[in-house]
């Protein structure tokens, strides 16, 4: 275009019309957002081709200003509208392609593995919650006792045949590794008036060091002691814990047993979760009796009272003493009562 | 405890047909768990007490024999090939296995050819029969072993069963507090109890002392021996009998058969009837060859110290005065209760035995079988206590079967010292207590039945119709107090008929939970460590691996007196060496990647006499990679220990967590000297200037250390006083911001040796000179050292700190101010270059 020629109505409306041809077929290949918006500037811009043609409108007669005016409207509205359609376009065709991605997603997440809590540590966590579901609290002592907690306040005094020298680590004559947690009860009782309700899970220790006996092991002890409590409530109190602990509707056998700080001292015995009893005799936990022992418990004995001050025609007591290894083991078939205490990742990340 | 069917049932008296199962059950039902049973000349059929009729070697075959056989006087005779050397003259008797007997491990029996000549079947040995394990030679019997029955054993059909050789016996767990059980009377009194039986005494048998066969008018005890006790409370009761003109053989065949069963070796008769009457009655016994006993005197002393003896073991002890004696006139013949001197034990040639029957203290026993390691039979029964009363039943039972089976006949009488009298007691109780402490509701004739059924002496009470009192006899140490009768009368009830209840009353809650451990726990797990329990013990070799420096309480160490292994010879002061023998044992099993702790207690010795110091530790390592395919697969290093404790930190303490300071520390000599840090925290949580507290350290495992325990890759570990770290009160809520937060940098270069610490720590002394200060967070972006950005010597530090108000959106005007102040004081007080 030069200024030579001559501006007419018809000349710039066909000339408009160009550019809108030349704009659709310059923005026709475009894919890229930023090249869309220059090519619209070269066209729309302050010194785009559209909008120095409309500085030509000055010269246009008054009557036909808006016949052209109009047409260069139609004009840069439809470039813009091709715009916003191609960038459209474009967004729907990336959008497209995005959804065409695959991925292998049979490839492993990316985790911070998960560590394991040490099988006794769940079971003694999940058996503490079982006996607090019935109310009782947990209470805790030393490791290293006494004689006289470990012993003597338990009817067991020196010379007692049912403290055997082999079974007990000493440290002096009167300090030993406890081989119970029965010197909490001593603890509590002292420390505390009746009511009590107990379980003092720990660490004991025996000289013992077999595939089910480990010179460290670790027991729950339990006490309730109060006005009214029977024999009875302990057979209660173990169907609860058995069937919540096994998840089963197992059965609860006592036994006579002795213990000193106990009378009537009981074996408790579990329904065998293994055979249900049912093929008791080829069965290799129960070894064909349908039952398996799992506590020593019983009354708790009128010298203990003594011992601890509690007057013995008051107050009435259970107490009980149960492995964790062993009810770990009847509940996940560990073979070796070793292996919890090696350390043994093969082992740990099982649980 | 082994007790044998065919014995016991001797002692029973039962109106009905009571079989082994039954009882096996009862016993195990009242608390004398049975275990097991054993069925002895169950594995053998056919076999027949046959008669030698003739014998004469064989042709071909010097050590064989050839034995003519019969079934029966003037029957068929048939011909036998022998290997044993004790083949009976004409007339004997043994067991013949003929063709269609079975043997076990040897299947029925046939006509077998040896070296040319049949041979029917076999002449039996005891362990051919398996009924013990002699196989000197074979089993020769005759009339005088029947136990029961009249009439030739030659053509009886039940003779086998007339020897004794077919029999069950059991093995009866025997609790503490029941010493009457270890003798089958007990086991009888028992039983009879259980299934509602009576005792048989053993009397009828001591009714043949009158016989004059085995009774001698003319001998008396009296004036053949005296007692004399010294020590009343050790020796209540000593009852000695003399037997004369006895021989030494061997015991009959059944009574062998029952030694052997009860675990006794059968060696001759007299040995081995005081064995018999002590399975028997509970009641130990000794006998002196009566000739070496001198000044026919019998007294019972304590020993002097230093004095020696020679037990009949043949070793020279050394005693002290916690000892009891028996002496003769001149010399100790047996340490009390536990075994007999070598000077005067019976041998082959004893023909007059003075028979002990003594009452022993049960410490006192017990005291001198524990020193001296010499636990027996008879020890276990005199630790457990024996009843007094028992003594002379069971002197007069021994010396009839002396006579009876050693041929010799019983001095009139007995030197009977009884000292220290026993009488049975009273012992009252009350239904309505039995009621309450079973949960079984017992009137009061219905716990009279029960414990009448004990064969106890009950008498309701004639002013209490809640109450009976019994009478208890000796035998019955355990039955003092109502509670004792309590038991007996569940346990005859039977325990396991006791219902199922639940406590009638709650009790309320009172103990503050300790989540300290748990939440650490949950902490490390979730950073990927595994739990380990390691033992609390350890050994010093392990201990002293830590090298740690005098005055360390990790030093205090608390020994084990009497240790299993050297590995447990020690508490453990520290978790840390037990952890790292795990992770070594680990490391064996080619497991690489090792990240564990344990949450334990450990030891610290006070004063001699006190309780060592227990606190609980958790102490955690980590060696080998980063885990994760997909991230790159670098090797753990400190900072990698440091984020798990961070994390434990901020788990246990909450926000008080970034008030923990993490100080580099030389001196820690279980940690690389330049890659250690040690932790504190303030000393109260509330006061900031309170001297802190180091709550332990961390850093990479000393390379020295980790070589001893052949870990060959970098570890590293941490280890912190959980017990130490304050409890947090419960969170208190913080304003979740309204205004927005205005972030600012700082970009500086600082001498290499500064930590990141020293700028923290002058960032937190300007924040607290702030009359209100709006710093909201304050952290570390990057720490970098690349030559061509840093000038030689130095490092630089990016940090960012986001100041934010509760008041209002703060300016950049107000924020710009303090910070410049901020910067200018790191410049000047590090020193530092802005960058």
């Amino acid at each position: 275009m030069s200024d030579s020629q001559e501006i007419t109505p018809d000349g710039l409306i066909a000339k408009v019309q160009e550019l809108g041809q030349q704009f659709s077929a310059t923005i026709e290949p475009l894919t890229d957002e930023q090249e869309i918006r220059l090519c619209q500037a070269r066209f729309l811009g302050k010194k785009g081709t559209v909008t120095r043609l409309m500085k030509n409108m000055g010269k246009i007669p008054g009557p036909e200003r808006r016949r052209v005016g109009g047409v260069f409207n139609e004009v840069k509205k439809a470039i813009a509208d091709a715009v916003t359609a191609r960038l459209k376009a474009i967004e729907q065709a990336a959008a497209q392609a995005d959804l065409a991605r695959t991925l292998d997603v049979s490839l492993p997440g990316r985790q911070i593995p998960l560590g394991h809590l040490h099988l006794l540590t769940q079971v003694r966590d999940e058996v503490t919650d079982i006996f607090g579901e019935l109310g009782f609290e947990v209470a805790e002592g030393p490791q290293i006792e006494t004689d006289f907690h470990s012993f003597e306040a338990l009817a067991m005094p020196k010379g007692h045949p049912a403290r055997a020298m082999q079974d007990t680590f000493y440290i002096t004559d009167d300090i030993v590794l406890r081989p119970h947690t029965s010197p909490v009860q001593i603890r509590v009782m002292q420390n505390n008036p009746p009511p009590i309700k107990i379980i003092a899970p720990g660490v004991v220790y025996r000289r013992d060091d077999d595939v089910t006996h480990s010179p460290m092991f670790m027991q729950i002890e339990g006490l309730l002691v109060d006005k009214v409590v029977r024999l009875s409530d302990l057979k209660g109190i173990f169907l609860h814990f058995i069937r919540r602990f096994f998840g089963k509707a197992l059965e609860v056998r006592f036994r006579p047993s002795y213990f000193p700080f106990v009378e009537p001292g009981v074996e408790v015995d579990m329904q065998c979760a293994f055979c249900m009893g049912i093929s008791a005799d080829s069965c290799r936990m129960c070894k064909g009796t349908g039952f398996i022992e799992i506590s020593g418990a019983g009354m708790v004995d009128p010298e203990v009272f003594q011992a601890v001050g509690y007057d013995i025609e008051e107050n009435t007591g259970l107490a009980w003493g149960m492995g964790i290894e062993r009810i770990a083991m009847l509940r996940h078939n560990v073979t070796d009562i070793k292996y919890y205490y090696e350390g043994d990742l093969r082992f740990l990340r099982q649980f | 405890m082994f007790a044998v069917w065919s014995w016991l049932r001797e002692l029973c008296d039962f109106d009905r047909e009571v079989s082994v199962d039954e009882a096996v059950m009862a016993f195990t039902d009242a608390g004398l768990e049975v275990e097991a049973v054993t069925h002895t000349g169950a594995d053998f059929s056919g076999v027949v007490v046959a008669q030698v009729v003739g014998k004469r070697p064989h042709p071909q075959a010097d050590r064989l024999t050839l034995v003519d056989v019969v079934t029966s006087a003037g029957g068929a005779v048939t011909e036998v090939v022998c290997g044993a050397n004790n083949v009976p003259e004409p007339g004997g008797l043994v067991l013949w296995a003929p063709p269609g007997a079975i043997l076990p491990g040897k299947g029925e029996m046939g006509e077998k050819t040896i070296k040319g000549v049949t041979s029917a079947g076999m002449l039996c040995a005891e362990d051919e029969l398996g009924i013990g394990d002699d196989h000197d030679g074979i089993v020769i019997v005759s009339d005088a072993d029947a136990m029961f029955g009249d009439g030739p054993l030659l053509g009886d059909p039940r003779a086998i069963d007339r020897l004794g050789l077919r029999d069950t016996s059991f093995e009866v767990g025997v609790h503490a507090n029941r010493p009457d059980c270890l003798g089958h009377l007990g086991l009888a009194r028992e039983l009879c109890a259980l299934l509602g039986g009576k005792v048989k005494p053993v009397v009828p048998q001591t009714a043949e002392l009158h016989d004059a066969d085995l009774h001698d008018a003319d001998l008396q005890a009296a004036d053949l021996v005296a007692v004399a006790i010294d020590d009343a409370h050790a020796c209540p009761r000593y009852v000695a009998r003399v037997i004369d003109g006895l021989t030494v053989r061997p015991s009959p065949l059944w009574m062998r058969l029952r030694l052997r069963a009860v675990g006794v070796r059968p060696l001759s008769n007299l040995v081995d009837i005081t064995n018999y009457v002590m399975f028997e009655l509970g009641q130990p016994l000794h006998a002196f060859d009566y000739n070496d006993v001198a000044g026919a005197r019998i007294e019972v002393r304590r020993a002097g110290q230093g004095e020696r003896m020679k037990t009949l073991d043949d070793v020279d002890r050394k005693l002290t005065v916690d000892d009891l004696l028996i002496c003769d006139g001149e010399r100790p013949v047996a340490l009390a209760g536990v075994m007999g001197g070598a000077n005067s034990e019976v041998s082959a040639n004893t023909t007059r035995v003075l028979l002990e029957a003594a009452n022993f203290d049960r410490l006192t026993v017990r005291k001198t079988a524990r020193r001296l390691g010499m636990h027996s039979e008879s020890s276990h029964r005199f630790e457990r206590g024996v009843d007094p009363n028992v003594a002379d039943l069971a002197s007069l039972r021994a010396s009839e079967l002396m006579a009876r089976f050693g041929g010799g006949r019983i001095a009139t009488g007995s030197a009977d010292a009884y000292v220290r009298r026993v009488e049975p007691w009273q012992v009252s109780m009350r239904a309505s207590r039995a009621s309450l402490l079973t949960g079984v509701e017992f009137t009061r004739p219905e716990a009279a039945r029960l414990l009448g059924r004990l064969g106890i002496e009950v008498a309701n009470d004639p002013d209490d119709d809640d109450r009976v009192n019994i009478t208890c006899p000796t035998y019955r140490p355990d039955l003092t107090r109502e509670v004792d009768l309590i038991e007996e009368v569940i346990r005859i009830h039977g325990v396991h008929n006791v219902p199922a209840s639940l406590p009638e009353r709650s009790v309320a809650r009172t103990q503050v939970v300790d989540h300290r451990p748990r939440l650490a726990r949950l902490a490390l797990t979730g950073a990927g460590l595994n739990e380990a329990i390691t033992y609390g013990f350890t050994s010093r070799e392990r201990l002293d691996a830590l090298n740690l420096p005098d005055g360390d309480r990790r030093l205090d160490i608390v020994p084990v007196k009497n240790p299993m292994t050297k590995d447990q010879a020690v508490m453990r002061t520290s978790l840390l060496p037990n952890l790292l023998g795990a992770v070594a044992r680990n490391v064996s099993h080619g497991i690489s990647d090792i990240a564990i702790f344990e949450v334990g207690s450990v030891f610290w010795a006070r004063k001699p006499g006190e309780l060592p110091e227990e606190s609980t530790f958790i102490t955690g390592v980590m060696t080998g990679h980063r885990p994760g395919w997909l991230r790159s697969d670098d090797e753990v290093d400190f900072f990698d220990m440091k984020g798990v404790v961070e994390r434990l930190l901020k788990a246990v303490l909450g926000r008080h967590a970034e008030r923990a300071r993490f100080v580099a520390d030389r001196a820690v000599t279980y940690f690389h000297p330049g890659v250690c840090a040690a932790m504190y925290l303030p000393g109260a949580a509330s006061d900031a200037d309170g001297a802190a507290v180091r709550i332990g350290d961390l850093g990479e495992v000393h390379p020295r250390l980790r070589e001893k325990f052949g870990i060959e890759s970098r570890c590293f570990a941490f280890d912190l006083a959980l017990s130490g770290l304050p409890v947090q009160a419960p969170t208190e809520m913080t304003e979740i911001p309204k205004y927005p937060a205005i972030t600012r940098d700082i970009s500086l270069f600082v001498a290499e040796q500064i930590p990141a610490g020293r700028v923290r720590a002058l960032i937190d002394e300007h924040e607290r000179g702030l009359p209100t200060s709006h710093i909201e967070h304050i952290a570390i972006l990057e720490e970098y050292r690349d030559a061509e950005k840093v000038p030689a010597g130095q490092k630089g530090l990016l940090w960012t700190i986001t100041y934010r108000s509760s008041a209002g959106t703060l300016t950049d005007a107000e924020v710009d101010g303090t910070h410049e102040n901020l910067v200018g004081k790191l410049v000047a007080e590090l020193p530092a270059q802005r960058r």
